[in-house]
Order: C-alpha cells, then structure tokens, then sequence
C-alpha cells in the first residue's frame, strides 16, 4: 500500500509525491505553501457550535483533566490494549465496517500515534479546526484524518488478531461468502472508481445484507411471513436503518469524490473479504444502509435485550466491550434468513444525481439525544416505502432523506444549490447540502420591548379613547316608552261636551264668576298710560304697529288691539302698519278699518300706511330697522313706500314716537326685540300679544326692552278696565273664558289626582282590575 | 249679500273643523286642504306684489338703476329657482349660502344685542334700588338663581372619567335639578297661556256660531 | 373631511362677515354694502318663498294625477290655490274683494283648530299624571293649574282674599326666572349657531 495523503480541501486520497490534489488542485502541504491553509476559513462562516469546538481543539494545553469522563475512559482503554504498533486498517473499506466504532475506538489510540506517521499534514496542524469540525475530539491518525471517511482506519482500533471474536467470526464469514457485488449502476460517472470496478456481472445480495433482514427482523420481533418478506426484502436491506428502534441515520461520512488509489483497487481485487457492505453506501445516501448500519442496528438490539441503554456510547474498555460483545450472537443473526441475491430494483432505478449529491451529515445529536421526530421519520417512511411500488422508488427515495423530510424548505434549495462550501472537504463545491441541521441555522429572533413607556395621563387618554371608540358600537339600550295610549273616546267626548256646554252656559248667561279685574299688573297700566299720553310728545303721533298675527289668534287680542287703535287714533296718530306674515297686512287693515269705525273723523287712507308684507322674517326687520324705504318698496295698495312714508314725515325708525307690536308668538316678538329695538331704544316699544306668549315676552318687560304690555283676554279686559271705556267689556265671553278656565283647571286638578293615587296605590288598581 | 255668503263660508268651514272633535271625516280634512290653498295663493300674490316686482321687476324699467346691483339678484334668484329642478339643484346652495350667510349675521347681531346684554343687564338691575320698587330684592335674588340654575339646567358637557359614567359635578347636578323644576314652572305657565288663548279662541268661535244662528232666527 | 361647495362656503362666510362688521362697526363703506345684502337676502327669500309654493303645488297637482292612489283631496288645494292666486295678481293683496279669502276662509279654519286644540291640551293635561308619573309632571300640572287661576282674573279684584293675591303675585316671579334662563339658552344657542355658520363648520345650505 502505498502511502497516501488525504486532501484537506476535498478529502480526496491522493498520492503522497503529489503536491497538489489531483482532484481539487488544492496544495496537500499546506505548511510548504505559503497560501492559506483551507481550513482557515473566515470564523465568521463558522456556525457557533463549531467555533466553540474550535477554540476547545485549538487548546494545546489541553490535558487530560479537561478530558470528559468517556473519553479519559476510552482513552485508558486504548492505552491498557497494550497496542505497540501503530494501528493500521487492513483495508480502507474496513473503515466501512462500523464508522461510529471506528470513531470511538480510534479516540483511544489516538494518542499513540507513531511520530512516523505524525507527518501527515493535517496532523501538523492541531490546531487545525478541519478535522475538530468533524468530530470535536478528532483524534490525530496517521492517515488520519478521517476528517471524511476515513476509508483507511481500522474501526476496531486492535490488531486483527485481536479482534473480538463477532468480528472476527463476521469476517470470517465474508470471507467465505461469495462476492457477490451488487451491480450499482449508480453514478457511473462520479461514483468513485472502486464502485465503478464492484463487478457487475454478480447476482444476489452479499451475504451480509442476507443476514441482516433477518437479523433484524428477528431482533425486532417482527413476524412478517416470508411471502412479504420476499416482497420487502431489497427495501428491507436497504432500510434497515430505517427500522432500528432508533432509526438513526448513518453518520457515516463519505467524500463524495474520493477516488480509490490504484493499489486500493488492488487490494480490493485481492481481498475477498471485501464485501458490498463496505462499499455499499453510496456518498450521498447517508441514510442508506451500510454495513455499520446493519451492525449498529444489530448493537442496538443486542443492547435491548441486555437490557441496556439503547442510546448513548458507553464508556469503552475491552471487558465491557468484549462482555456485552458476548452477548450478542452476532453469528447467528447475520446467518439467519436467507435473503434472495437479487439485487434491489431501487438500488438499479436510484436516479444518478441523487447518488451523486454529497451529503455530509454531521450528527448534531448523539443516539440517545434524537429529536423524536428524527426517531420516528425514518420508520414511519419506511413502513410507507413498504407499501410503495417498485416502480415509485424515486419518490420514496426521495422522501426516505431524513434532511428532506423534516425539513421541508425547498424555497432554500435554490439557495443552497448555488451556494458554494467554503471550508471542509466539499470546500470550493458546489450544491453541497449543508452539513449543518437546518435548525442550527435558526437564530432566536430578537426580543423587542413590548411595554411602551408611557405616562399616567397618556393612560388615562388612551382609555378614554378606548372607552369612546367602544362606545361608539356599543348599543344603546334605549328606554323602552310606554306606547302612548290613545285617548279613551268616551273620555274625550265627555270632556268636549263638559266644556261645551260650560261655555255655552258662560255666553248665554254673560254672568262672570267673579267681579270685573280692578287690580290691574304693572305693564298694563304702563302700556295704557303710554298710549293714551302719546299726543304729549307729539300732536300727531307716528307710530309703528307691526301685527305679527296668525288669522287664527286674531279674535283673542282683536278687542285690545281694536280699542288701542281707536285710542290712538283719537289722538290723531299716524299709523303705520307692517308685518311679516304673508296673510297679516290684511288682518291689520281689518283691525284699522274696524277701529276707524269708531273714530269717524280719522280718515284712514290719509292717516295712516299700510306697509303690507316685509319679507325675511328677521332679516326683513333688520333691513326696515336700518332704512325702512329700501326694505319696503311698496304699500300695500301698490303706492311707493318711500313717497307714502315722506308724507307721513318719517324718513326712518327714529321718526316714529311709538312702536306697537301686535302678536300672537314669542318668537316673533323676539325678532322686533332683537332686530328693531335697539335701534330705537329711546321711545316706547309697546305690545299686545295672545295669552300664549306672554310669559316668553315677561323678560323683556322686566328688562325694560318692553314697556308696556297687555295679553290675551284679561289684558283686553285690563285695558277696557284702565281706559274706563263703557260698554266695552265683552261679558258674556268674559265669563264664558272663566267658566273654561275654572272648569280645565278642575279637570286637570282630577285628573292630576287620580293619576297621583293610581301611583300611590298601584295594588288596588291590580286588585280591580282582576 | 256678499257678506253673508262669506259669513255663511266661515260658518260652514268652522262646523266642519269643529266636526274633528268627533273624529277625522272628510269634511274636516276639505277644510284643510282649501285652507292650505288659499294661504299659498295668497303668500304667493304677497311675495309676487311686494317683493318681486318692486325689487326684481321694476328696477329693469328704471333708466337709472345700476345694473350691476339689479343682475346680482336676479343670477342668484335664478339659481335659487334650479332648486326646483333635481338635477340642477346643486345650483341653488350659491343663493341659499348667501340667504343663509346674511341670515347667520343678523341672528348673531340680534342675539347679542337684543337678547344677551339686555337680559344679562336686567338680571342686574334687579338689585338695583331703581328696581326694588317693581319685585324687591328677594325678587331679584329669585330672579338671579332661577336664571342661572335653568342655565346650567341646559349645560349638557360633562367631562368623561373613564371607567365611569359621565356625569356632572355634583354641584352642577344639584342646581341643574333646581333649574329643571323652574323649567317645570315656566313650562307650566306657557301651557296655562296657551290653554287661555285657545280656549279665548273656541269661545270666540262658538260665539260666532251662535251669532249666525241668531241671524237665521226670524 | 371633504370640503363640499366651497364657493358657497366661501359666499356665506364672507357676506355673513360683512353684515356682522357692518353691524358692528358702521363705517361709511360697510353699511351700504350691508343694506344691499340685506335687500337682496330679502329678494331670494320671496325667491324661496315662491320656490316652496311652486314646489307645493308640483305635489298636490302629482297626488292629484297620480295613476294610483289618487288624493283627491289635493283638488282642493288646487281650487283654493288657483282662483286666490289668480285674483290676487289680478286685483292685488290689498283690494277688498280678496280680503274675504282671509277673514272668511284662514281665521275661521285657524280659529277653529285653535279651539280643537283646548279640548285636546284639556285631556292630555288630566291624563298626564297617568301616563307619566314624575314630580316634573306633578310641578308641571300645578303650575298650569296655579297660572290658569292667575290668568282667569279671578284674583283681579278687591274681593279676592289677599294671601292668595300675593302669593300669586310671588309665584309669577318663577316663570319669569325660568323664561329669562330659557331665552339666554336661546340666544347663546342662536349666537353659537350663527357663529358656526360664519366659521363654515355648518353649512345648511350644501347638499
């Protein structure tokens, strides 16, 4: 065997003359080149668990103390087999055997390392994080390096002769078994030479993979009936890993290029021994069976029955290894069943590129420390492989890859297709899948702060807002009214014809209840005292009588507005009437027409001015306070206002001597309050008005805006009364007004009063009713 | 003659008016709408006779009005009657913003100086010794109190805490319920006028009836 | 917030803002122009006026034309409607011979739905306490009872007892108080409302 170097930049196996990787053209001395050595990657490419793994490979000074407790166990293991030489793999496809074991049993030699083969170049470098990235306690062999495969290390870390004796007897058993190669058709052209060399012609499965369906099926305590097992047996051997209680993918790690060196091929063809299991795996199919698969599979079982831990690497030291060894009747289990060597139809249909993408897997977990979903993954596809047609093998093989499985990204593929491996042996590759887990990649997302920092008065906006935006769909519940109960006809007959005939009674009889008013209120003694000395302050008085009258109020206040106008007329007033009810000009035309009646010598059409209709209500007054011969353009007779009003000597508010309004609302009289008053606050503002409106105008004569005052039908009677006008009183309609009002307020006196029992009471009326 | 018809018109009409107390009938919903009829025509002749005109119609005539004051009137009076017409309708806001925008100013000069300071004087003077003699000064303190309390009576603001209901000041509350009960009183006293006048009204009506039924009698 | 119509928003706002400054300042240039607005408000208020006629009598004449449900009644409408209008522009609001459209037609309609109306505040006064229980309703109804009394003129001479002539006295300060509160509720409602209008935050006159 000649002596190889392993590229540290693919891990391909190469010549030790050669200078450079035949493969990668990477220097394979990197001590000798003055190039950065590969492996010295930017820390910054460095997952975190690999930089801690780092910095722990790069101490030095690390001693034994700081070794954990397995491995100061394995190591005095190695150190107590007494081995003198250097341990050196029959084969590298011995290192195909068992790669975990390899692993495990080469920690204990590590240490006894022959100076001699210390001149590999990865070996110089300890510090070197290559080969700690594969292992964290990589162990410095000869060739070593078993950074990837490790194809020459002989897993057992003993001399052949000291092979325990399961190996031995499995080696044995290789040995004569025929060589039945499995003809892989896979990857011919990127399959490493020495799979492309596996001889073809070979029909049926080794012998290995014959016992182990068997052997496993049966350490399983499966019963499954030769007839399936006959159907299952090519997927069974190639997914018996799948269905180990742990279902643990194969760790093995593979370089996807290596090529086999000629002498290796001779070894190959001159070794028998050499057997598919060792070679089977392809590079990329980590999870497919392979022979250390098989055999840890089988460990595993043999651990259950020995009511071990099925997980986890127990301290190693020969005893317990040969003793639990013992325990396992290895032989029987890789002789039991009889697997038909026929060759895998999915082995013959595996896509080449699938076979071809390199996977490394880098065990994040030890055994004991699977995810259950990576436990369980692999057996729950394999049970769905079973069932699957041989035709479908390229998606159940698909789907048998463990990475593929649970991790589903396949937005990620096209990332990782172009991404280009910076360090490792697939250093400077392309398409490599990661040889990290996905879930390492994940980084917790940052915690932002949620409590916003704000003030107690912000706090209390902010519910004040929540509380008006939740009350804006909030129903209302509104109060349910009482549906109005519609008036007892009965009960609003008997009131009409009560009233009726009362006030039928008060006109025919024209006796009043009680004697005429001889007290008479403040305002209308000054509204009478203000009229009849008009003719004081000016032989002719010029007043303003604005008859804001509905038609249908007119008969209340007509006997006080009459007597008024005859009052002034007598005193050979000049009249001027306006309004802002449409209808009104000619009611004010019938209360001076009527007045008139009484004063023959006043000549109406002469003395007086109808204005007619002032439109704008408020805004009209406004305009006539302000110029009353722009506001009113003509009288009502069609003559020009400003003409009529020149005749009469007024030429705007100030001329008038009085203003008497005639009015039956409020509202109205309040507009001449507003509007015309405090233009002509230096002469007297007088007012008849109805009944109705005389409590809204009683502010304005407490105020003075109002001067005198008389209302509805006792302000008729007042003035009548203060006038001493004879005959003037109207009795029968006196008394019959308080014949009505004695008698309304007596009906709302009763009916107040039965409504007040029937709350004080309510139980009686209950009681009635029922 | 002609006043007796219209006197037996008036007679007729207000029989069937009064025939509502017995319930609704034809006769009385007649009544209504040739009121209602009359009273348009008549606004209308009014609008046409003393405002439009003297001041749209007349002014064309005069040689010596200006016509920059007479075609502002007449575009926006004409925009005013788009109103009339769905579509264009969206003309008639120019007018009615005008009408409105005058209207806004005189309310507001009225209510300041017609109503505001003088009420707010008066409540004053109550004290005054110019006015002892009319209501005295217990008068004046009523007059005082029952205006401010029905005042506050209408202050519906309240600030809102939150977690609970709104609500005034207890304060507020208390003399908003001394307002209420003067509101009650002034209510009362408006309704008692009202009541007067329209039962001085139904009297006079009745002693129409009876009036005419005295001229059918021999 | 979309501002609609802001021509008019600003024609109101600025002749509101005129006449207000005419009124408050009377300076030579402001009060004419505050005359010819208000001359020319009061114009398109007949205008309006003539508007709700014309838009009044467009109903009536479609009630009456209707295909279905026709109102009937709404011919007489039309017939007090017509002959008024016609007369009146023939012979003016003035002339004698239209005065009986008002003194025998409006007031004796008006005066009676007037008197209806005593029979009606009659009942809905003694049934009040019935259907509305509260001591507002109590206060209300004593007060109209009490003012009833007053306004009767019962008390009105030397032969009423002179407690009751007083206290009536006394007791007709209470509504004065109440509708002095009432009318500055008034006028601050109508300054604020007028002011509202100016500031361009109503406007009743959009769409």
């Amino acid at each position: 065997m000649m002596d190889t170097v392993i590229c540290p930049q693919c891990g391909s196996v190469n010549p030790s003359e050669n200078e450079r990787c035949q493969w990668c053209l990477a220097p394979l001395h990197p001590d000798q080149e003055s190039g950065p050595v590969p492996s010295e990657t930017s820390p910054i490419d460095l997952p975190d668990w690999l930089k801690e793994a780092d910095v722990v490979l790069t101490r030095p000074e690390s001693t034994e103390e700081e070794l954990p407790d397995w491995l100061l166990a394995l190591r005095q293991a190695g150190e107590s087999s007494s081995l003198e030489e250097p341990i050196r793999p029959e084969s590298e496809a011995e290192g195909f055997l068992a790669p975990d074991l390899e692993k495990i049993l080469s920690l204990g030699v590590e240490r006894e390392e022959t100076p001699a083969e210390s001149s590999s170049p990865l070996e110089q470098s300890e510090s070197e994080p290559f080969p700690a990235r594969k292992g964290q306690s990589q162990p410095k062999g000869e060739t070593t390096l078993a950074p990837t495969a490790s194809s020459e290390v002989v897993s057992t870390g003993q001399p052949e002769d000291e092979l325990p004796d399961w190996l031995r007897a499995l080696q044995e058993e290789e040995e004569g078994s025929p060589t039945t190669e499995t003809p892989i058709e896979i990857g011919e052209e990127t399959t490493p030479q020495f799979f492309a060399d596996v001889p073809s012609e070979v029909e049926g499965g080794p012998e290995w993979i014959t016992g182990l369906p068997s052997a496993s099926t049966e350490d399983k305590g499966f019963e499954i009936s030769e007839a399936a097992l006959e159907v299952q047996e090519p997927e069974t051997s190639a997914t018996n890993w799948a269905e180990s209680p742990e279902g643990e993918p194969s760790s093995t790690v593979i370089p996807p290029f290596t090529e086999i060196p000629e002498d290796l091929t001779a070894w190959y063809e001159g070794e028998p021994t050499f057997t598919p299991e060792e070679q089977t795996p392809p590079p990329t199919m980590s999870s497919q069976p392979t022979a250390e698969d098989a055999l840890s599979m089988a460990l595993s079982s043999a651990e259950e029955e020995g009511d071990e831990p099925p997980l986890g690497i127990p301290p190693f030291n020969e005893e317990e290894y040969a003793a639990w060894l013992d325990q396992l009747n290895l032989e029987e289990t890789l002789t039991e069943g009889e697997v038909p060597p026929t060759t895998p139809a999915f082995i013959e249909e595996v896509p080449t590129e699938t076979t071809l993408i390199p996977e490394e897997v880098v065990p994040p977990f030890i055994e004991g420390e699977l995810p259950q979903w990576l436990a369980e993954s692999p057996t729950d596809e394999s049970v769905e492989a079973t069932a699957a047609p041989t035709a479908e093998l390229p998606e159940w093989l698909e789907a048998m890859r463990p990475v593929e499985a649970v991790a589903p990204i396949p937005a990620q593929e096209s990332e990782e297709d172009t991404r280009i491996e910076t360090s490792g042996p697939l250093a400077g590759y392309q398409g490599v899948l990661p040889g990290e887990p996905e879930a390492l990649r994940y980084s917790r997302p940052p915690v932002h702060a949620v409590r916003l920092n704000v003030s107690e008065k912000q706090r209390a906006y902010v519910a004040l807002l929540e509380s008006l935006v939740s009350a804006e769909s909030t129903p209302i519940s509104l109060r349910v009214q009482k549906p109005v109960s519609t008036t007892s006809p009965v009960l609003r007959l008997a009131v009409t014809i009560l009233l009726l005939v009362i006030l039928l009674l008060g006109l025919i009889s024209g006796a009043p209840i009680s004697p005429l008013p001889s007290l008479f209120p403040a305002e209308a003694v000054t509204f009478a005292t203000t009229i009849n000395t008009l003719a004081s302050t000016h032989p002719a008085p010029r007043v303003l009588v604005g008859v804001e009258v509905d038609a249908g109020f007119l008969p209340e206040i007509r006997t006080a507005s009459v007597n008024v106008l005859v009052d002034l007329m007598r005193q050979n007033a000049r009249l001027v009437f306006i309004t802002t009810q449409s209808n009104a000009s000619v009611l004010a035309l019938t209360l001076a027409q009527q007045a008139a009646q009484q004063v023959p010598e006043y000549v109406l059409s002469e003395q007086s001015l109808n204005l007619g209709y002032l439109a704008g209500e408020a805004t009209g007054l406004a305009a006539f306070a302000r110029q009353p011969q722009l506001a009113v353009t003509t009288t009502l007779d069609g003559q020009m206002a400003s003409n009529a009003l020149s005749l009469l000597g007024i030429t705007g508010l100030q001329d008038f001597d009085a203003i008497l309004l005639v009015t039956d609302s409020g509202e109205r009289a309040r507009a001449w309050l507003e509007q015309v008053r405090p233009l002509f606050s230096e002469r007297p503002l007088l007012v008849i008005t109805s009944a109705q409106a005389a409590p809204y105008l009683t502010p304005y004569v407490q105020s003075g805006q109002v001067n005198g005052l008389i209302s509805g039908l006792v302000g008729s009677m007042t003035y009548t009364r203060l006038t001493q006008k004879v005959g003037g009183e109207n009795l029968s309609l006196w008394s019959a007004y308080q014949m009505g009002i004695l008698t309304i307020a007596l009906l709302i006196l009763l009916g107040g009063l039965t409504g007040t029992l029937q709350a004080i009471f309510p139980a009686s009326k209950t009681t009635s009713r029922r | 003659m002609s006043d007796a018809l219209w006197t037996l018109v008036a007679f007729l009409l207000t029989l069937a008016v009064l025939s509502y107390a017995i319930g609704d009938n034809p006769l009385f919903r007649i009544a209504i709408y040739t009121f209602v009829g009359v009273s348009a025509g008549y606004l209308a002749v009014v609008l046409i006779n003393h405002i439009l005109i003297p001041k749209l119609i007349a002014p064309l005539s005069n040689p010596n009005a200006s016509w920059g004051i007479i075609v502002i009137p007449w575009v926006l009076s004409l925009l005013l009657l788009t109103r009339l017409m769905p579509r264009l309708s969206f003309l008639g806001s120019l007018p009615l913003a005008f009408l409105v925008g005058v209207g806004a100013a005189v309310i507001i000069n009225g209510a300041l100086f017609g109503t505001l300071f003088g009420q707010v004087r008066a409540a004053g003077l109550s004290f005054s010794p110019l006015q002892q003699k009319s209501i005295g000064w217990m008068g004046g303190v009523i007059l005082l109190f029952g205006t401010i309390t029905t005042l506050l009576y209408f202050q519906f603001t309240a600030r809102r805490v939150p977690g609970k209901s709104i609500s005034r000041p207890p304060w507020v509350e208390v003399a908003a319920k001394i307002g209420q009960a003067f509101i009650a009183i002034t209510l009362g006293a408006f309704f008692a006028g009202v009541i007067q006048t329209s039962l001085t009204v139904l009297i006079t009506r009745l002693d129409f009836i009876l009036q005419f039924l005295n001229t059918l009698l021999p | 917030m979309a501002m609609r119509s802001p021509i008019a928003t600003a024609v109101a706002i600025g002749v509101g803002v005129i006449v207000l400054l005419g009124y408050l300042f009377p300076l030579p240039f402001l009060d004419p122009l505050r005359i010819l607005f208000l001359d020319w408000a009061i114009i398109l208020a007949a205008v309006a006026g003539l508007v709700a006629i014309l838009n009044l009598f467009k109903v009536h004449w479609q009630k009456l034309s209707a295909p279905r449900n026709r109102d009937y009644y709404s011919l007489f409408f039309i017939l007090g409607f017509i002959p008024t209008l016609v007369l009146g522009l023939l012979l003016g609001p003035g002339d004698a011979r239209i005065q009986p459209l008002i003194t025998a037609i409006q007031l004796p309609i008006e005066a009676s739905l007037l008197g209806l109306l005593t029979i009606t505040f009659a009942i809905s006064a003694v049934r009040l306490m019935a259907t509305r229980r509260s001591w507002i309703s109590g206060l209300f109804l004593a007060s109209t009872i009490i003012f009833l009394l007053a306004g009767s003129g019962i008390f009105l001479s030397d032969t009423a007892p002179s407690l009751i002539r007083e206290t009536l006295g006394a007791l007709n300060l209470l509504p004065g108080a109440g509708a002095r509160g009432i009318l500055l509720g008034i006028a601050l409602g109508s300054l604020l409302t007028g002011l509202r209008v100016l500031l361009g935050i109503d406007r009743p006159y959009s769409e």
